[in-house]
């Protein structure tokens, strides 16, 4: 089941058009940037839309507060790698998904330590492969070492890695197919691009819907039997 | 002369406007091949369009096996042709057309 973790929809009237070629593409599910009802939702035309969070707070304490707001209300939580202190911290929580670099954040890259954080704690890198189509020259070569290097990195730390569109329009999509060849371009081997495209997104969407389901007390502790009052007599 | 290992791709063009014609799809896949991995790469893909339907935007290409995932990756990353955005899909490769079918 592959899905699309990031699609940046400029507003609710255009999901159509972004679930047609979904459809299209063979993507069952998506996390876009609009705000939805529920954490999860199955649209009208089947496909399985997830909720999405970015923090963008630029200090710890606020990016604090601004966790523990959405992570009750979004399958995915993600934070735009910027500066050391901040994407430590992120990469320490356990709370976040995804360590995400993509269009706005092209000059930063993933720091050895911060990918080892990310590896004890789950903490996957996302990279959004938009940035890379709409560059040309010399500036997709800057794009493509950043993206090159810090999936290195993860590799190496043995991170997850996930790639997704951040598209913000439908033609933007790509096929899961198609995204792992830009794996291959990224640097990684079949294996890993087929991970970073098929199982890692599904992993993790899977792992937040069981922690938002009211059975999940915590790590490990799950109510598998809800047990009635009846007295002994 | 080592002969060369051939691979085939049938492939779907998305497109959102016009038809793009087999020419431009050939040279837009040529120019990024060009681009991404520089011309020596390209000289020996023996990147090569067999056949190419504008109208549905499938068709099928061959290349050099050792080149193959290079010249998807090129596919993938061509954003648009002349006005109109495009995402290209490979859908199935093969050492021959009839593995296609």
């Amino acid at each position: 089941m592959p899905i699309d973790l990031n699609v940046r929809i400029p507003g609710s009237e255009r999901l159509g058009e972004f679930e047609d070629m979904a459809g299209r593409l063979g993507i069952t599910g998506i996390a876009p940037s609009i705000n939805l009802d529920e954490p999860v939702v199955v649209s009208r035309k089947g496909l399985v839309l997830y909720a999405r969070a970015v923090l963008d707070g630029k200090r710890i304490h606020s990016l604090k507060k601004e966790l523990g707001n959405l992570r009750r209300r979004a399958v995915i939580v993600a934070f735009p790698l910027a500066g050391v202190e901040t994407s430590n911290w992120a990469a320490e929580d356990r709370r976040v998904d995804l360590l995400t670099l993509g269009e706005d954040n092209i000059g930063s890259t993933l720091k050895e330590s911060t990918a080892h954080m990310a590896e004890h704690s789950g903490t996957a890198l996302e990279i959004q492969f938009t940035a890379i189509l709409q560059s040309a020259g010399l500036n997709r070569s800057r794009v493509l070492k950043g993206f090159r290097e810090s999936t290195r990195i993860a590799l190496d730390a043995g991170m997850k890695i996930v790639l997704s569109s951040g598209a913000s329009h439908p033609i933007n999509m790509r096929s899961p197919m198609a995204m792992t060849y830009i794996g291959f371009m990224l640097g990684m081997n079949r294996v890993d691009s087929r991970e970073a495209v098929f199982n890692t997104p599904q992993r993790i969407v899977e792992r937040n819907e069981r922690k938002l389901s009211s059975e999940f007390v915590g790590p490990g502790v799950e109510i598998v039997k809800r047990g009635g009052n009846r007295e002994k007599d | 002369m080592k002969k060369t290992r051939k691979r085939y791709l049938q492939f779907t063009l998305h497109r959102n406007g016009a038809e793009i014609s087999e020419k431009q799809f050939s040279n837009a896949i040529w120019s990024s091949l060009l681009s991404l991995y520089g011309e020596i790469c390209a000289a020996d893909s023996k990147f090569y369009l067999n056949s190419y339907d504008a109208k549905k935007g499938t068709g099928i290409l061959q290349c050099n096996a050792a080149a193959l995932e290079k010249v998807i990756a090129s596919a993938v990353m061509i954003n648009s042709i002349g006005n109109t955005r495009v995402s290209f899909e490979p859908m199935k490769t093969s050492g021959t057309i009839r593995g296609l079918s």
